[in-house]
């Protein structure tokens, strides 16, 4: 394992370098610690009076605070002020501290789906290339003839809105792109010298592609995946803005801005940042996140592609 | 021992491409005796690469095919009587050498030898030769390395045939650590070797430990892992010991064969004289240089102790002394081993440097085949007489170089007849009309040449010399 380590160590080092990867890598450590600490930072507030309804059992499910209409603005009570009671007033700290770790729970386990699909079949099309290839590439044409949101809207809408259903919509639309990376990357590690190599020397095709193609092109789908932990979150959040999210009680930073919808511009002649907190924390937490990975992506291009890692 | 390790007779591959059926190779003969070098030397193009690729089923199929031919590899068996041990049977060596087909009578079964049937038509499984088709006409036990199945022929890549690729810089897995990569190559062909010393060393600790009276506490775990390499031992391919590997911590199991490994490798490293072994192991190949990463490439190839060993232009991208310590070290390492290398170059000098014996190849045929003096003293064909007259001597003192009129063919319509007819300086009408075959013409110097075949009366001393050679008597 030393030698790993010498590469990771060198690889940490270029990263240090760059200081926007530190600040993704701070941004991102801020929200794993933010999403891991949920239950200090937020505890639920179920048997306290001022409590209208609240689950004991899913902390996910905001506790509601009432059902006036007014929000309540930042105060001890409420850190980040309450939303309007119109599905009820509920915390936008406690949603957004919950929404944390929602965000995360969603963006790995989309990501984590499209990267699975994409490097089996990318892998398999590029390698075996012929028939098969054909086959599988133009079953990702088709998928990627729809509009992305619209498909995930229309899957969301027949099958129910319910966070499965929504993380297997998005995790539908998602992969297309990933085989299309994946395949390129190995076809064009298929026609590398030691590739050739380790065929002469009677290495299996499953060894070959698992041992040999896959962690010389896989790097490229790791930083793009990384990036895209941010745009899942993005694209989720727009399908609760539009409605189609988990529940309106849900702690989704989506949702949050949702319920303030109408808000945004104001009330009806009223002052148009009257209520700002409604919408501008969980809009703060959306950018902060994607910005985050973003960075962090960049980061890892430095750290793991070996093209650009060479001295 | 056998004459001949690698019988290679009228090998023809064709590629079927957009622009037409590229006839690639047209009928390769090739006999590579053991502990030779067999150069095989020709212009870009002229099916080299080809020739040994299509040896292990390494070129795209498609657009290649093999059309035709044998490619017979010397494969001795174990003996079925004594499995190995030594027995009447097999005459005491442990292993069979007989050919199947003909039990070693070397005649054709079909024809019974006499190469026609009796309606008079020629045999056709041993191509009128009479010669038993399945060992070529040697007895021995053969294997036909062109009707192998994908998985005999993985077995065969990196067993008995070795290859050693042109570029050093692109052959190593930049991911990968040396280490890894050689470990690998013992791993895929030497297994059972591996298990045995991992055996030996789990038998040592153990020894130890009761010795010592240090650490008992190991000796369950140790224990366990014999019990598991003793089941390696005896079916490499354990489906039980493939998925433990998978598990976590019981997989440090595996760690005692990683050890293993690393030894082999290093003893691998060493033999190919590589300065400080133990840091090259841990390091990536973009740490090493050009010649160093050859020389890991040639341990690899090694590692299982080949029968053939194919070197695709080995030294074309090194500079002139890493390439003569190479071809230095692959003599020296051919004299250990008793490989036979089929070595793939355009470079005569090389050729004069390490071959025993030189096939010519010109278009997907082969011109000539010699012991290496002959070739450059006397060469056959005129091909070949244009190949040497082209070298320049060392104290010459020429303008411009003589050359061969004419450029290689385009091998999707390739010249009827000999290939070479279009460019020869000798050419009759006969070598438009007939491919020539590759016929001794002296004692262990086969030329497909008309000259020299049933024909030659049709040419004069006189018409067999060049203009220039001409001018010089």
């Amino acid at each position: 394992m030393q030698p790993r380590i010498r590469e990771a160590k060198f690889g940490l080092n270029r990263m240090k370098q760059n200081p926007l990867s530190i600040v993704g890598l701070a941004i991102t450590l801020g929200f794993v610690v933010i999403a891991l600490a949920a239950p200090l930072l937020a505890p639920s507030p179920c048997g306290r009076p001022e409590v209208v309804s609240c689950n004991p059992n899913d902390p996910f499910v905001m506790p509601n605070y009432g059902y006036e209409t007014e929000p309540l603005p930042p105060s001890a009570d409420h850190p980040f002020g309450t939303t309007p009671g119109r599905p009820g007033r509920y915390d936008i700290y406690y949603g957004v501290v919950w929404g944390t770790r929602n965000a995360f729970r969603v963006g790995i386990v989309v990501v984590g789906l499209a990267l699975l699909i994409g490097i089996l079949l990318g892998l398999v099309a590029g390698y075996y290339g012929g028939i098969l290839d054909e086959i599988i590439m133009r079953i990702v044409d088709v998928f990627l003839t729809f509009p992305s949101l619209i498909l995930a809207i229309a899957i969301v809408a027949a099958f129910g809105q319910n966070l499965g259903n929504i993380m297997i919509a998005v995790a539908i639309v998602w992969w297309p792109s990933y085989v299309r990376l994946v395949r390129g990357d190995v076809l064009a590690a298929r026609e590398e010298g030691y590739v050739q190599s380790v065929r002469a020397l009677g290495a299996s095709d499953a060894r070959i592609m698992v041992r040999h193609i896959l962690p010389n092109a896989v790097y490229p789908i790791l930083i793009l995946a990384s990036m895209d932990i941010g745009s899942v979150v993005l694209v989720v959040a727009a399908l609760s803005f539009l409605g189609l999210g988990v529940g309106s009680n849900y702690a989704d930073w989506g949702g949050l801005v949702n319920f303030t919808r109408d808000l945004i511009v104001g009330q009806a002649g009223g002052d148009p940042l009257a209520y700002w907190y409604t919408y501008v924390y969980p809009g703060l937490f959306i950018f902060l996140f994607v910005l985050g990975w973003n960075l962090l992506g960049d980061a890892l291009r430095d750290v793991l592609d070996p093209r650009v890692r060479r001295r | 021992m056998v004459d001949r390790v690698l019988i290679v007779g009228g090998l023809k591959v064709n590629f079927y491409t957009y622009a037409g059926v590229v006839k690639a190779l047209d009928g390769i003969d090739i006999d590579l005796r053991p502990n030779e070098t067999h150069g095989l030397v020709g212009e870009t193009g002229c099916g080299k690469s080809v020739t040994v690729h299509s040896l292990i089923k390494l070129i795209p199929m498609p657009p290649g095919k093999i059309e035709g031919g044998r490619a017979l590899l010397h494969a001795p068996v174990t003996c079925r009587t004594c499995r190995g041990k030594g027995c009447p049977e097999c005459g005491g060596s442990g292993t069979l050498d007989t050919c199947e087909a003909c039990g070693g009578a070397t005649k054709c079964v079909k024809c019974r030898g006499f190469g026609r049937y009796k309606d008079g038509k020629s045999c056709r499984t041993c191509g009128a030769s009479g010669l038993c088709a399945s060992c070529g006409g040697s007895g021995s036990r053969y294997l036909d390395l062109l009707a192998l199945s994908a998985k005999q022929m993985r077995e065969i890549r990196g067993g008995s045939i070795s290859m050693i690729l042109q570029e050093p810089m692109s052959a190593l897995n930049p991911v990968l650590t040396v280490a890894e990569q050689v470990g690998e190559a013992f791993y895929y062909h030497q297994r059972a070797a591996l298990v045995h010393g991992t055996l030996a060393a789990l038998d040592r600790a153990l020894k130890d430990i009761e010795t010592s009276r240090k650490s008992r506490w190991r000796r369950p775990i140790l224990r366990w892992y014999r019990f598991l390499y003793r089941r390696m031992e005896r079916d490499p391919e354990s489906r039980l010991l493939q998925s433990l590997r998978r598990v976590p911590v019981v997989r440090r199991y595996h760690r005692w064969l990683a050890r293993e490994m690393r030894a082999q490798s290093l003893d691998a490293l060493n033999m190919v004289r590589i300065p400080s072994p133990e840091k090259v192991l841990d390091s990536y190949p973009h740490e090493l240089s050009g010649g160093m990463m050859q020389r890991v490439v040639i341990s690899i190839a090694l590692a299982s102790h080949p029968r053939v060993l194919i070197a695709d232009e080995p030294t074309t991208a090194l500079d002139v002394t890493i390439q003569s310590q190479i071809l230095r070290l692959m003599a020296d390492l051919k004299g250990q081993l008793g490989t036979a290398i089929i070595f793939i170059t355009h470079d005569l000098a090389v050729i004069a440097q390490v071959c025993d014996r030189v096939s010519v190849m010109y278009a997907g045929t082969i011109a000539e085949s010699a012991p290496t003096l002959p070739i450059f003293r006397e060469p056959l064909h005129p091909y070949t007489r244009g190949l040497v007259r082209a070298i320049p001597g060392p104290h010459e003192d020429v303008q411009r170089l003589p050359e061969i009129a004419g450029s290689v063919p385009n091998l999707v319509t390739p010249p009827s007849g000999c290939r070479f007819h279009p460019r020869c300086p000798f050419a009759k009408a006969v070598c438009k009309e007939e491919k020539p075959l590759l016929l001794e013409a002296r004692p262990s110097h086969r030329v497909a040449c008309h000259m020299y075949g049933p024909y030659a009366e049709q040419w004069t001393d006189a018409d067999r010399l060049l203009p220039q050679e001409v001018v010089t008597r």
